[in-house]
């Protein structure tokens, strides 16, 4: 689904991604993994056009689609969650993934202006919808709330609701567990597992080790910008150069922040 | 909650509409003079304005410095038309608000790509553009003095008296508050307040940022041209002050004092800010004075605004 040629991007003389590529595949989780500054979320940030890579190409579907802006790679499946969150604070619940199903929605400022039956049907089918997806990610009870005071956990659950909203092909998560208790971590386990069932690809970019090894499909593992390895998560857990550059004394001090937090 | 609660989501803000409607028709039977009819059209007047500037600060979260220079653009507009160009008031207003549009249009397009305070200062910039404008091209605009507008006339009937804007303008601003009730509860509404809370989030949703900024822009363009032209044809003279940095301050202060984000908090916004200075006039030197602190402490014990605060309250009960 997605595909990553060798992209590259530099921020003042410093590589933040050297020469990646990979691809992602539909109903498959890839697990982006790395220490911190290997470049993961820049990677996310090139692909879903928040940044242009100074050279490489990105493929959606199989276009090309290197350079295109955000909002119109959203157009063509692609979706994403952040990791500070980007949440709409002062809309509720339910509006905030009724914004994930803009793209779905019918434009025309006029109409809008009018308050026309057809865009009150619209508005309706748009508020189902994206209940059933509140109710699919067990935050129906925070509908009409304001995100702004909605605890954590649910807020990170809330961005991938409203990613899920755009019906997408491809799903990047952006450490989706970081900050979330065990519980809502094992939550998060079959969330993401159920959202891969449905044909999406998702590609996940996270910490807790745990998580990633139980889910991937496919990992790949940054360190300095520079892909240094990919395969299964046995392959990966059993790859000495990982072994020595993250998952030996890294892995357990960043699962202890993990579980610290 | 399941789906078949949806309907109670959507509480129904028509009926604040109304509400409006019936205040207004209220307020003619009680109010009798002259004098009050015209200030209670100059209420609502600007609450109109204001609604529309609400659209772009309190939905997409930008703020503008040089709303006057729309609200002139319709002020002049009625004045010039028939003045020099031969048309009727209508045709004029009409021109003026279309006019009001193409500017915010062409402006638009350059100055929403930038952010925060240069935003600020180029939306400032447009208005004392605008302004020089009106001051120095004298033989259109009557410089400094400004000019007289001619009145209205539907077919041989020349309404006079402040009556009449009272219903114009009480109609328009019923009319204005219930297109952007519709706005806001719409997909644009949506995208606009989506963009405010975070333009990132917006954009990877797909939502084209600078395309609905540019909307926002031009619908509070419009509602500020409608106002002004309502203005000038009430007053029968027009100033460059209704393009002045003054009038656009006072137009952001509604829309903050009454309550970011709210439309009806707009009106009261426009309201208090209209009526005030009429109940100061006793305190003659001091009037400023005292409406500048009446305004500070709004907002230090008012801080979401008149509206939200007071119905965050009603709510807590």
């Amino acid at each position: 689904m997605l595909e990553v040629e060798n992209l590259v991007i530099e921020f003042g003389g410093l590589r933040a991604l050297d020469s990646v590529s990979f691809r992602s595949e539909r109903g498959q989780i890839l697990s982006i993994i790395g220490p911190n500054g290997a470049g993961k979320t820049t990677l996310f940030n090139v692909v879903s056009g928040l940044y242009r890579p100074q050279s490489g190409r990105v493929f959606l579907g199989g276009r090309n689609v290197t350079g295109m802006p955000a909002h119109q790679l959203a157009h063509l499946g692609l979706s994403r969650t952040f990791q500070n969150l980007q949440v709409f604070f002062q809309m509720t619940a339910l509006e905030n993934v009724m914004v994930g199903r803009h793209i779905h929605e019918k434009r025309g400022v006029i109409s809008h202006l009018l308050g026309l039956p057809s865009i009150t049907r619209h508005n309706t089918q748009s508020q189902i919808a994206a209940l059933q997806l509140l109710d699919q990610l067990r935050l129906a009870s925070y509908a009409t709330i304001p995100a702004g005071s909605m605890p954590f956990g649910a807020l990170k659950r809330l961005e991938i609701a409203r990613a899920l909203a755009l019906q997408p092909d491809v799903l990047l998560l952006d450490e989706p567990a970081a900050g979330c208790n065990p519980s809502e971590t094992a939550e998060l386990d079959e969330i993401i597992k159920d959202i891969a069932g449905t044909g999406v690809s998702v590609i996940l970019v996270e910490h807790d080790i745990r998580l990633v090894m139980d889910i991937s499909n496919e990992i790949v593992v940054l360190n300095y910008g520079r892909k240094l390895a990919q395969g299964s998560p046995i392959e990966i857990q059993s790859n000495p150069s990982v072994i020595e550059a993250y998952l030996g004394a890294d892995a357990t001090r960043e699962r202890a922040h993990v579980e610290g937090a | 909650m399941s789906v078949s609660d949806v309907v109670l989501l959507s509480p129904s803000r028509s009926w604040g509409v109304l509400a409006l409607g019936s205040i207004i028709f209220v307020l003619s039977f009680v109010i009798n003079s002259e004098f009050h009819f015209r200030v209670l059209a100059m209420v609502f007047i600007f609450a109109l304005a204001a609604v529309g500037l609400n659209v772009l600060m309190g939905h997409a979260g930008v703020v503008s410095l040089g709303h006057a220079g729309f609200f002139a653009i319709g002020a002049y507009a009625v004045a010039i038309g028939p003045a020099h160009l031969g048309l009727s008031s209508w045709s004029s207003m009409l021109a003026g608000v279309i006019l009001a549009g193409l500017i915010a249009f062409l402006i638009g397009r350059p100055i929403l790509r930038l952010k925060g305070h240069y935003l600020a200062a180029a939306t400032l910039g447009f208005g004392l553009l605008l302004f020089m404008v009106l001051t120095n091209e004298v033989p259109w605009t009557g410089g400094p003095d400004g000019m007289s507008v001619r009145r209205l006339q539907i077919a041989d009937w020349r309404p006079a008296g402040a009556k009449f804007w009272f219903w114009v303008a009480g109609c328009m601003l019923v009319a204005g508050t219930w297109l952007a009730i519709n706005l806001e509860k719409s997909p644009t509404g949506r995208a606009l307040r989506a963009i405010h809370g975070s333009e990132v989030a917006a954009s990877v949703n797909g939502i084209d940022v600078a395309h609905y900024k540019l909307i926002a822009f031009i619908i509070s363009a419009v509602f500020s041209a409608v106002a002004g032209a309502m203005l000038a044809l009430l007053d029968g003279h027009v100033t460059p002050s209704v393009g002045g940095f003054l009038l656009s301050l006072q137009l952001v202060t509604m829309v903050v004092l009454g309550g970011i984000g709210s439309i009806f908090g707009a009106v009261v916004g426009a309201a208090v800010l209209v009526l005030l200075p009429q109940f100061l006039t006793s305190l003659h030197e001091y009037e400023h004075a005292f409406l500048g602190l009446v305004l500070i402490l709004c907002m230090i014990t008012l801080r979401a605004g008149i509206v939200p605060t007071v119905a965050a309250a009603l709510k807590r009960r």
